[in-house]
């Protein structure tokens, strides 16, 4: 008997405790992390994970994709059998298979996180016609493709401040002496590196050669939006760039490497000067440092002029966006609304999501900037390493993040500013480029795709061909550039035109 | 009657067998259900190639999408670069059956005659290395040894005055680099069932070719391969099975867009239309057009190898 009553006693208090254990249960947010997520270790995911879990009662179970090949790895994932809640995409394509949710109503419970985004704009990049907000915004009209140049290659070559190059032309006798000169050594400066594509020779040059650059333009005899390389001027660039290529200025291989190779070189001090994305160049500038102390980069805030014209084009927002899924429950996408909205409505939580928290990886700069250091959010890396902690690198922390990072002024364990932050304060505001002539209009390639029937075959007809001129696969001549163009109209260039004016006139309202 | 009694026998015949065989039949279970689940099941999903499937519907999208019948097909087909796909596929594959079948043979046949026992099987390590590693390291060891910074192939080409040539990023050399990657890795590997056949050969064969005053290449076209004719044969209708598959993983870890007019297959088109366009029906068509081709291959080779009077593979 008395054992029956223990028992009892026991299942009892068991069931009692059971609510209890469930209630106690993290609410759990799957989230696949942007491409600015590096290489943390296990245990350094593990301590910010548990200082989020801490303020916000929310786990963040993070996946962290590698850099190359993340639209096909995220499609898998999203395809697979876990439910991920949120992950960065271009809204206009996943509403398109209603596989996300509109987040009007959820914008109230992020006002810090909003108001943010007020001076930026970015929130227009992720609304509809209806007024339907699909994310939260990614990015903003910006420029990110400035051309950087080595400036202690510049002084060996015996250059001054005065004398650095500002216009193409310029540039472009300093490329070919570095090639000849050979700073690094060995034969293996590489005077010009690219992103591994020509869409970044595009952003970077283009607007030399033509009147809108890299951008969409109407073509006033028969009032239709063409795309870039229909523009009078497109065969001047590639010719341009064609011959860089075939001189050696640009290496061989660029064409073929991924953005991590690319990195790699400009890591490893061999180049010389830089058309990729200023991100990469930025944020390798760390170990740049390491390879080669005296190595610095340099980039007119001006902009680089061919003939009086700007060369560089500005980045449209475009649809990319923090995207949530529209199976998951209310009360997980509130959840991780709540993490967001702590990381974005302090500065320092927010920085402590890309650094690791305050104390441990990184500080105020007090000693040598006094308290003032804590409103202008100066800050210095801590040594983390000798004080016995893991490494830790941007896991949680979110690149919707770009106002947070506009507003402060980041210096390394060696006193030296953060290169991506100081870019980052110039470029958004005083950087020289070409804005372009759809800046603020949004594609939707799932409704282009649908309605022209070659639409694809164009894109790689185009991304192929340009790319077989650039690098002598093709001759380019100006017979066969022509030839090149017709074949596009023989595959359905007229229509595509139409199409890309129908969407333009919609989203300007002129229809 | 007679008809009755037939099928009343096979029917004790039957459960006779399935007694006798209990266990045996018990432990077919597992594959059966593996093959039913894993590979007969997922074919429903080619209903999506039919359909306009949007993607991320799941299980009941395939119920609930519209129907557009052979629309996809003929999308496939008016591309410009459909045949452009297919050739590549096939060319690709070809070369590869040219190239790598009869070497593995060959292999065999020399590994076969090989006499001292230490140095035949250091040949056979040596040679079966390449295929334990993974495809992206062996596309890592082609993109270094052929680099033009550095490459080990470019580095002989200027010690002789060359100039150095992007082996991977040239379509006149692409095609080259996938046939000799995949020749180094496998022609170890598929020698070893070439090399189990000849064990299975009777040495009194080779005595009385020798007694006859056979030399070793007499023997080779007389004995050897003769009696390995069978399983050349079933290699041979499997490999055709095989002709639209030109090796994705070595391709898309290699190629660029400076190759399309001679790297772009098949598979990786469905790749780039399937996940990163997110067509999923029109990258299921372009598929299901495929598995039909390799089938008509299979179902052709089979019935032709059937006609020389060699073993099929049913």
């Amino acid at each position: 008997m008395k054992k029956l009553l223990a028992l009892a006693l026991a299942l009892a208090l068991l069931c009692a405790m059971a609510p209890l254990a469930i209630a106690d249960e993290p609410i759990t947010v799957t989230v696949i992390g942007p491409e600015s997520a590096t290489n943390s270790s296990n245990e350094g995911y593990k301590l910010v994970q548990d200082w989020i879990l801490e303020n916000t009662g929310v786990l963040i179970n993070q996946i962290t994709l590698d850099g190359t090949n993340n639209t096909e790895k995220q499609n898998a994932l999203l395809t697979g059998d876990t439910t991920i809640d949120v992950w960065w995409g271009d809204w206009m394509q996943y509403s398109e298979y209603g596989m996300i949710r509109t987040m009007n109503e959820y914008l109230a419970d992020i006002p810090n996180t909003m108001k943010n985004w007020e001076n930026f704009g970015g929130l227009a990049t992720v609304t509809d016609s209806e007024g339907n907000v699909w994310g939260l915004p990614r990015n903003c009209n910006r420029v990110f493709y400035q051309t950087f140049i080595r400036e202690d290659f510049l002084k060996q070559l015996g250059y001054t401040e005065e004398t650095y190059p500002t216009t193409f032309e310029e540039f472009e006798k300093y490329l070919y002496a570095v090639k000849e000169a050979d700073p690094f050594g060995n034969g293996e400066t590489i005077a010009l590196i690219t992103r591994g594509n020509m869409t970044t020779m595009e952003y970077h040059f283009l607007g030399g050669f033509t009147k809108h650059g890299y951008s969409n333009w109407l073509d006033e005899t028969d009032g239709l939006v063409k795309p870039y390389y229909l523009q009078e001027g497109y065969y001047d660039f590639l010719e341009k760039m064609h011959q860089w290529y075939a001189d050696g200025i640009i290496h061989k291989e660029n064409y073929s490497w991924d953005t991590n190779t690319v990195k790699q070189y400009l890591a490893s001090g061999r180049v010389a000067a830089s058309a990729a994305y200023s991100t990469d160049l930025c944020n390798q500038y760390i170990n740049l440092r390491a390879n080669v102390p005296e190595a610095k980069w340099w980039a007119s805030v001006n902009g680089m002029t061919r003939n009086g014209e700007l060369c560089e084009t500005q980045i449209k927002a475009a649809s990319g966006a923090m995207l949530f899924n529209a199976k998951s429950s209310d009360e997980t996408i509130r959840a991780y609304l709540k993490v967001l909205e702590f990381l974005f409505s302090d500065w320092a939580n927010n920085y402590s999501a890309q650094k690791g928290p305050q104390g441990i990886y990184w500080d105020y700069d007090v000693e040598n900037y006094g308290e003032e250091a804590k409103t202008l959010h100066i800050v210095k890396d801590l040594d983390y390493e000798a004080a016995g902690y893991p490494k830790y690198s941007k896991d949680f922390w979110y690149s919707i993040g770009l106002p947070m990072e506009s507003d402060c002024v980041m210096y390394d364990a060696d006193g030296v500013q953060n290169m991506q932050n100081e870019w980052i304060r110039h470029q958004g505001d005083t950087f020289a480029a070409k804005a372009p002539f759809d800046l603020n209009i949004n594609y939707n390639t799932t409704e282009m795709a649908e309605n022209v029937m070659s639409y694809n075959d164009i894109q790689t007809k185009v991304e192929e061909d340009i790319m077989s001129f650039f690098n002598g696969q093709k001759e380019l001549t100006k017979e066969n550039w022509d030839k090149f163009v017709q074949e596009l109209y023989g595959i359905g260039m007229q229509e595509y035109c139409e199409e890309l004016t129908r969407q333009y006139k919609h989203a300007k309202g002129l229809d | 009657m007679a008809r009755k009694t037939k099928a009343i026998n096979d029917r004790l015949t039957w459960r006779k067998s399935f007694n006798k065989y209990k266990l045996l039949y018990l432990m077919l279970i597992p594959g059966v259900l593996w093959y039913v689940l894993f590979k007969y099941a997922p074919m429903f999903g080619i209903v999506i190639a039919f359909e306009k499937y949007q993607p991320f519907s799941g299980l009941k999208g395939m119920f609930n999408s519209k129907w557009v019948g052979l629309y996809w097909f003929r999308r496939f087909f008016k591309s410009i670069y459909a045949w452009r796909l297919i050739r590549n596929s096939l060319l690709i594959s070809l070369k590869k059956l040219v190239v790598c079948f009869p070497s593995s043979i060959l292999l065999a046949i020399l590994l076969n005659a090989i006499p001292g026992k230490i140095y035949k099987k250091s040949i056979q390590t040596v040679s079966y290395l390449p295929h334990f590693l993974s495809t992206v390291v062996v596309c890592s060891i082609v993109r270094t040894v052929t680099s033009v910074d550095g490459g080990l192939i470019n580095m002989i080409i200027k010690a002789f005055g060359g100039e150095p040539i992007f082996f991977i990023g040239r379509n006149e050399y692409f095609q080259g680099v996938l046939v000799i990657t995949e020749l180094w890795k496998t022609i170890g590997w598929n020698s070893i069932v070439y090399l189990a056949a000849m064990t299975g050969i009777d040495p009194e064969l080779y005595e009385a070719a020798t007694v006859d005053g056979a030399n070793w290449h007499h023997k080779i076209l007389h004995v050897t391969l003769p009696a390995i004719a069978p399983i050349i044969s079933l290699m041979f209708i499997l490999r055709c099975g095989e002709l639209l598959n030109a090796g994705f993983e070595q391709v898309f870890l290699l190629y660029s867009s400076a190759v399309y007019e001679t790297g772009d297959i098949i598979d990786t088109y469905v790749y780039r239309e399937g996940l990163v366009s997110l067509n999923y029906s029109y990258s299921t068509a372009v598929n299901v057009f495929k598995s039909v081709v390799a089938l008509v291959m299979v179902l052709g080779s089979n019935f032709v190898a059937k006609k020389m009077g060699q073993e099929g593979i049913w």
